[in-house]
């Protein structure tokens, strides 16, 4: 991977005749993507009023009681803003990595609709009630729980079909790749869609019907951690190790790290997901190889965050100058601090306190907001501005908005981490239950608060993506990236 | 290391397969798994509060499940007895005739007491499914912070090992209580309060409301006498319910019909029969009954631990 | 310019969303439990009737637990009770069905402080073990201070008849005196009914205890003792709400099910019920304790009592 090629904008060359970026595919996954957050973002603060007894829609409706919301929130969330956010940008990460355009164009609208159809099913699915029984990413496997009896579309399966597609989409040019060697960013995302199809296979569909109890228990676990672990975080390192070189113009720090980095991904969290059944009735031996293993995954989750920091070395300015930068950044932060907590926290110590607590929802959203979301974040602040060849409406929207979700986001953490000890202690101490619920109502109506402020955030991102795309304002200027890194 | 890469790529799904045989076909193995206990199993026992839910609120029973208009709880049973023991005192019955009767109907119920029971439970546990409600209440109790103080025994494999936990429903918060062991722990009078107003029990309670597994409908209900007003300082309007939600008034008046019939029969009870009327009323439906016994299921199987460790 | 008011509808906008938690907190909470409708107060105004310290700090932990079921005043008619049956109890009659004390008296504290740690199983009444045992005490405290309130009442009526008060003066200036004495008379001077120490389990007592038994109790409970005696469907509760006669064969009993709670139970009957306080000698009532208990397995209850198994743990 040469220097010149690192600095120059995919968007606007040609392969052949076609253009090597789908300039329209990026732009409509964006959309989408933005469109999930908000809408799950929403979701999200609504239900948070139920637990101080305000949720507006309590008893009203059947199809929006807090558990069918609480549901949409989760998956729309898995299926519709990070699976849009990470597609959207390796349309426009991928042909630049592999030098070719995509399969096929057709194809790839194709997935468009396809996939915001499912998430849209999935979502009216478990309004109507046909749920799953999984924490997060399930999706209406269209028939009667446990057993054959069809009751709605079986998005289950259509979903593996979806990913089966982008696969091919994606696959297939990667494999022909005129180069050589693969850049490390291509290993990371070529895996993270075929593990997406095989732990959804192994977790979410095949529990259902197969493995009861203890096994079902212990697969389910590890499909919602593979799902973090074998997807979406493969599917970030991958993109932040083609954005942030890109942006600073400058070649990662270690090439052998990153390599080091994957390898080591693929060897251990494979084990990890047992980690959310802590003391439940998995065996022991099963539970033990969870810990150990979830323990040398954060050294392993140490490569990229070392290997992010040693490049930033001597490019502080940008922190500055750079929002887009400053969101990769952040989100650095937050993943160090979410790694180091989970390698805490799944101690079979901590586990007696913090399990069934606040603790892991504060954790949940450190991790998916503060680290891949602020991420992506990252990502479409750096590539909308290309993609619509108009600069930011208003570039403060995009500061506030950067401030309004740190600051949420912060609140947020740091309110449900303390919820979770309150509750862990008075747990053990043996408090009557309604005592434990009237200790949590002021860390909760606080959390309500932290939601709104990141939900303005986005809402603001939202309006200024919007303006910028109807083309009110100046031009791009495209010399801005040829001079210093003042992005944002 | 790219000459390795072939080498490692095999590895690499190696590990996931290794980890999927791990988590998922070891405790199968251990277990024996391969008898999982089927719904219809577990339906086989028969608690005294499943009597109780067809007791308190029987129209809505018996539309709900298949062969539920069959079943006889102790006290219909008890009632029916009563009757034809009345029916042989008044000579219209011998008392063979009588125990052949009694026997018939209870052969009868105990046959379709599980198959209504397997439907319920089912029922519930999807609804239990649809409304996330694993979302706040787990289903295990962990050997640390005084979980078994406070919930009951440590949860076993073996008790996980049936049809309806799977989809396993054990959770990952509490925002509620556990309910692993919640059968039988509180009446079904309270489970249908607290479910369509959980603040009507617990003020405190953050718990959503599900009004839509209830149904307002007609009920018969008797005023309270001059006598029982004076003496426990009631509202002589004060009146309480027959079982029974129904959803017309004609057919509920049908029912005070038949009930004032049977009342007028005996001599201790005719007086309550011009003392009944007709008004509003509101109970569980199918749905509601189906969530009910299967929180009242809850906890009730508890087969022995198969595992070799458990044994020694 | 036209930016700058752009900018500040937005920030309009995120002040909405911020104080939208706010607003709805100071809104009136559904969460509010209390009477359906509160009773016109008639003689003594519940307000009026002076309360120890421990049952004003009891009152705040019944607001928190038991308010729904048994009412803001302890009528029995909080919002859920208009499902339950049988019914929450009414404190202020003063009925209660599980004492230690003779029949139609008050219970003990510790009486009420055992109901409410243990629930009464087959009820709609939960166990509330968890919650400290002080605050137990302390809602037993309250709960005698609602049940003392119609006796406050008849005192103050009394004091107005015969000494042509009207109602405030009597409240501004002898209730702590009634107050007194009502407590010392129905709470303070109650003492708990013995329970002498059971005769050896033989054969020869249950016999004994299976004679009075289908002397008197079948009629109810029935021979077998399924609760299917003759008149098992007519019986009515002081508040005519129809009452069951308990089934002993299924071995729940709701307020303790070892012999020795049996025991107290027939001493003391339950108020408010047509179960009367039994007469007899103690070696009659023993047997017949026994009796009922071995209802569930007849055939093996003496030999497992004598092999220590027979006493059920109970509570």
């Amino acid at each position: 991977m040469n220097a010149d090629a690192m600095t120059n904008d995919p968007i606007g060359k040609t392969w052949g005749d076609r253009p090597l970026v789908e300039k329209g595919l990026v732009m409509a996954h964006i959309k989408a993507a933005m469109l999930f957050m908000l809408t799950s973002m929403t979701a999200g603060f609504i239900i948070s009023f139920q637990f101080f007894n305000h949720y507006p829609l309590d008893g009203v409706t059947e199809f929006l009681s807090y558990g069918r919301v609480r549901l949409m929130h989760t998956n729309e969330i898995a299926y519709g803003f990070l699976v849009n956010g990470f597609i959207g940008m390796m349309y426009y990460a991928v042909p630049r990595l592999t030098g070719r355009p995509v399969l096929d164009k057709r194809l790839g609208w194709l997935i468009f609709w396809v996939w915001q159809g499912l998430v849209l099913l999935t979502s009216i699915g478990q309004m109507l009630g046909k749920a799953q029984a999984v924490e997060w990413g399930e999706t209406p496997t269209g028939f009667r729980p446990g057993t054959w009896e069809m009751n709605y579309i079986p998005v289950d399966f259509l979903i593996e079909i979806g990913a089966l597609l982008v696969a091919a989409q994606f696959l297939i040019p990667i494999a022909k790749a005129v180069h050589k060697r693969m850049y490390v960013s291509l290993w990371y995302l070529s895996s993270g869609i075929v593990w997406l199809i095989l732990t959804y296979v192994m977790g979410n569909t095949l529990p259902e019907w197969s493995l009861p109890g203890s096994s079902g228990g212990a697969t389910v676990g590890l499909f919602i951690h593979d799902l973090v672990g074998l997807f979406v975080t493969p599917m970030g390192w991958g993109l932040m190790y083609f954005f942030v070189p890109i942006i600073l113009r400058k070649p990662i720090w270690s090439h052998a790290l990153s390599v080091i980095g994957f390898w080591a991904l693929a060897f251990f969290y494979p084990l990890n997901g047992v980690h959310h059944f802590l003391l439940s009735s998995i065996p022991m031996s099963v539970q033990y190889g969870a810990v150990i293993s979830t323990i040398a995954v954060e050294i392993v989750v140490t490569t990229v965050v070392v290997n992010f920091f040693a490049t930033m070395w001597g490019r502080g300015e940008a922190l500055r100058t750079n929002l887009p930068i400053r969101w990769f950044y952040t989100g650095m932060v937050c993943y160090f601090i979410t790694c180091l907590q989970c390698s805490f926290h799944t101690t079979l110590t901590l586990q007696e306190y913090i399990h069934f607590t606040d603790w892991v929802p504060g954790h949940a959203h450190l991790v998916m907001l503060g680290v891949f979301a602020f991420w992506i974040i990252g990502m479409m602040t750096w590539v909308w501005p290309r993609l619509t060849g108009n600069d930011w409406y208003n570039r403060r929207l995009n500061h506030w908005q950067y401030w309004l979700t740190l600051l949420g986001l912060f609140i947020m953490f740091v309110d449900l981490t303390a919820a979770g000890l309150v509750h862990g202690f008075m747990f053990k101490n043996l408090a009557p239950w309604i005592g434990i619920i009237e200790a949590l109502k002021p860390f909760w109506g606080i959390r309500t608060f932290a939601g709104g402020m990141i939900l303005t955030g986005q809402i603001l991102f939202f309006i200024n993506m919007w303006k910028t795309a109807k083309g009110t304002n100046k031009a791009y200027d495209y010399r801005v990236d040829l001079v210093a890194t003042t992005e944002g | 290391m790219d000459k390795f890469n072939g080498i490692l790529l095999v590895a690499g799904f190696g590990c996931f397969i290794f980890a999927f045989l791990l988590s998922g076909l070891y405790p199968i193995i251990i277990t024996d798994a391969t008898n999982e206990a089927s719904i219809a199993e577990l339906a086989t026992v028969i608690l005294p509060d499943y009597e109780d839910l067809r007791d308190g609120w029987p129209v809505a029973f018996e539309s709900g499940f298949p062969r539920a208009e069959e079943t006889l709880s102790t006290v219909g049973l008890r009632k029916l007895e009563q009757r034809l023991r009345k029916e042989v005192a008044a000579g219209g019955l011998s008392q063979a005739q009588m125990d052949e009767q009694v026997a018939a109907a209870k052969a009868k119920s105990d046959e379709a007491w599980p198959v209504a029971m397997a439907a319920a439970l089912q029922r519930g546990r999807d609804i239990y499914i649809s409304e996330a409600c694993w979302h706040c209440h787990s289903q295990y109790v962990r050997p640390v912070a005084n979980e078994d103080m406070r919930y009951g025994p440590v949860s076993t494999i073996a008790q996980d090992n049936n049809a309806l936990q799977r989809p396993m429903l054990w959770g990952t918060r509490r925002v509620g209580p556990d309910l692993t062991y919640e059968g039988g722990k509180r009446s079904n009078d309270w489970h249908a309060a607290h479910l369509h107003d959980p603040r009507s029990t617990s003020p405190k309670s953050v718990m959503p409301k599900y009004p839509w597994y209830f149904r307002e409908g007609f009920q018969v209900y008797r005023r309270v006498s001059e006598r029982a007003a004076d003496l426990g300082g009631l509202d002589p309007e004060t009146a309480y319910p027959y079982p029974g939600i129904y959803d017309s008034k004609a057919d509920a008046e049908a029912a005070m019909a038949r009930l004032a019939a049977e009342l007028a029969k005996d001599q201790d009870l005719a007086p309550e029969a011009e003392r009944l009327f007709v008004g509003e009323g509101i109970g569980p439906n199918a749905d509601g009954l189906a969530l009910i016994s299967y929180l009242q299921w809850l906890g009730t199987w508890r087969p022995e631990d198969t595992r070799k460790e458990a044994k020694e | 310019m036209n930016d700058r008011r752009r900018f500040r509808v937005l920030i309009v906008l995120f002040a909405l969303i911020m104080a939208a938690p706010v607003v709805v907190l100071v809104l009136p909470s559904d969460s509010r439990a209390g009477s359906q409708q509160a009773q016109e107060a008639e003689g003594l105004a519940l307000k009026d009737w002076p309360m120890s310290e421990s049952a004003t700090r009891g009152r705040v932990v019944y607001e928190r637990y038991c308010i729904g079921c048994h009412g803001n005043e302890g009528r029995g008619d909080g919002p859920a009770s208009k499902m339950l049956s049988p019914r929450p109890r009414n404190f202020q009659h003063g009925a209660f069905k599980f004492r230690s004390t003779p029949y139609g008296k008050l219970p003990l504290a510790s009486d009420l402080v055992n109901t409410i740690t243990w629930g009464l199983p087959g009820s709609s009444m939960p166990e509330f073990r968890l919650v400290p045992e002080v605050e137990r005490e302390d809602v037993a405290q309250y709960v005698l201070h609602l049940a003392t309130l119609k006796y406050g009442e008849r005192e103050v009526q009394k004091i107005m008849k015969r000494e042509g008060l009207s109602y405030e003066q009597v409240v501004e200036t002898r209730i702590a005196q009634v107050k007194g004495e009502v407590w010392n008379e129905r709470v303070d001077s109650m003492q708990a009914v013995a329970v002498p120490p059971s005769p050896p389990v033989t054969p020869e007592l249950l016999a004994l205890g299976k004679k009075r038994y289908l002397g008197e109790c079948n009629r109810c409970h029935g021979d077998t003792g399924r609760g299917d005696g003759n008149s098992s469907f007519t019986l009515r509760d002081w508040k005519d709400d129809i009452i069951l006669a308990r089934d002993f064969t299924g071995g729940v009993f709701r307020a303790g099910s070892r012999p020795e709670d049996i025991f107290r139970r027939m001493r003391t009957g339950l108020s408010g019920t047509p179960m009367p306080a039994i007469p007899g000698t103690d070696e009659e009532i023993w047997g017949l304790a026994h009796y009922i208990v071995s209802l569930k397995d007849p055939s093996t209850y003496v030999n497992r009592v004598h092999a220590g198994r027979g006493v059920q743990g109970g509570k």
